[in-house]
């Protein structure tokens, strides 16, 4: 059984992430989808860590109201430098498409791996980057040395939000509103500063 | 309902899950969407075998969740 102390900290970790689950979820479900997402919390005691997964609550992925399909799965864990449980973003996977399957038919899949990147040595890839399953003829005929299929080049990116990912959706994809594009942009730009401003715990 | 940043918003459903009820579902993902198990699955994991596709990236974080995405330990 876990100590005092220590038991105070899962509790905090386990208000922390559940409200952070519940800004991304109301986010989806005050813009572009009906769907809910839910959390799933892992208390690892082998390395004695705690994780929390985010992702839709039914469905792997949620079909919207204009048949594009989405993804989602962000992974929190505890602040190392924050006693009061804190939650930092471990990874995040954000990814749209068209089809009847995902797997196959995604067209953008956005990543940011910050664990990744400071713990892995091997790991050379940008932080936050793009992952793009399109074909290029020119990029076909390129024979050099490492080259690798497209969709599997890391394009450097800065951190792309949830908010910044639906925004993209409803302006370039045309993915219907709830309750009106101009309201869901504003809601979106809004919320982006708000947490720019508060609750940040990493760049 | 729940808050955020003085908002009220949707609460959202938790549940809390063990590592060995992770391997098991990673393992039944496995078998449908790649046709491998979970030990071959983890293997090529280990190994850096595993292309970078969707389902791979979505098993290979089901993976650290459960925490067994540290390939030096495995």
């Amino acid at each position: 059984m876990p100590d005092s102390g220590t038991a105070r900290l899962h509790r905090a970790f386990g208000r922390n992430s559940r409200r952070f689950a519940e800004h991304l979820s109301s986010l989806l479900t005050r813009t572009i989808t009906d769907q809910p997402l839910r959390e799933r919390v892992l208390f690892d005691r082998e390395t004695q860590t705690l994780n929390a997964l985010i992702l839709f609550r039914d469905t792997r992925e949620v079909v919207l109201a204009n048949g594009c399909r989405i993804r989602l799965l962000h992974r929190v864990t505890l602040s190392s430098d924050d006693p009061a449980g804190a939650v930092s973003t471990a990874e995040y996977s954000y990814a749209y498409g068209f089809g009847d399957n995902l797997d196959e038919g995604w067209l953008v899949r956005y990543d940011y791996v910050p664990e990744e990147a400071e713990f892995n040595p091997e790991y050379k890839y940008p932080v936050g980057h793009v992952h793009f399953n399109g074909r290029s003829a020119a990029y076909e005929a390129f024979e050099a040395a490492g080259t690798k299929p497209l969709h599997r080049l890391h394009f450097p990116t800065r951190c792309i939000s949830l908010e910044d990912f639906i925004e993209h959706l409803v302006v370039e994809m045309g993915v219907p509103t709830r309750h009106g594009q101009e309201s869901a942009l504003e809601l979106l730009a809004d919320s982006r500063n708000k947490f720019a401003k508060e609750k940040r715990t990493r760049d | 309902m729940a808050e955020w940043l003085g908002e009220e918003i949707e609460a959202v459903e938790v549940e809390e899950v063990s590592r060995g009820e992770m391997i098991g579902e990673i393992d039944r993902e496995a078998r449908e969407r790649l046709g491998m198990s979970f030990d071959q699955f983890y293997e090529c994991y280990r190994n850096g075998d595993l292309p970078d596709t969707l389902v791979v990236n979505e098993l290979v974080i089901l993976l650290r969740f459960a925490g067994l995405g540290d390939r030096a330990s495995a």
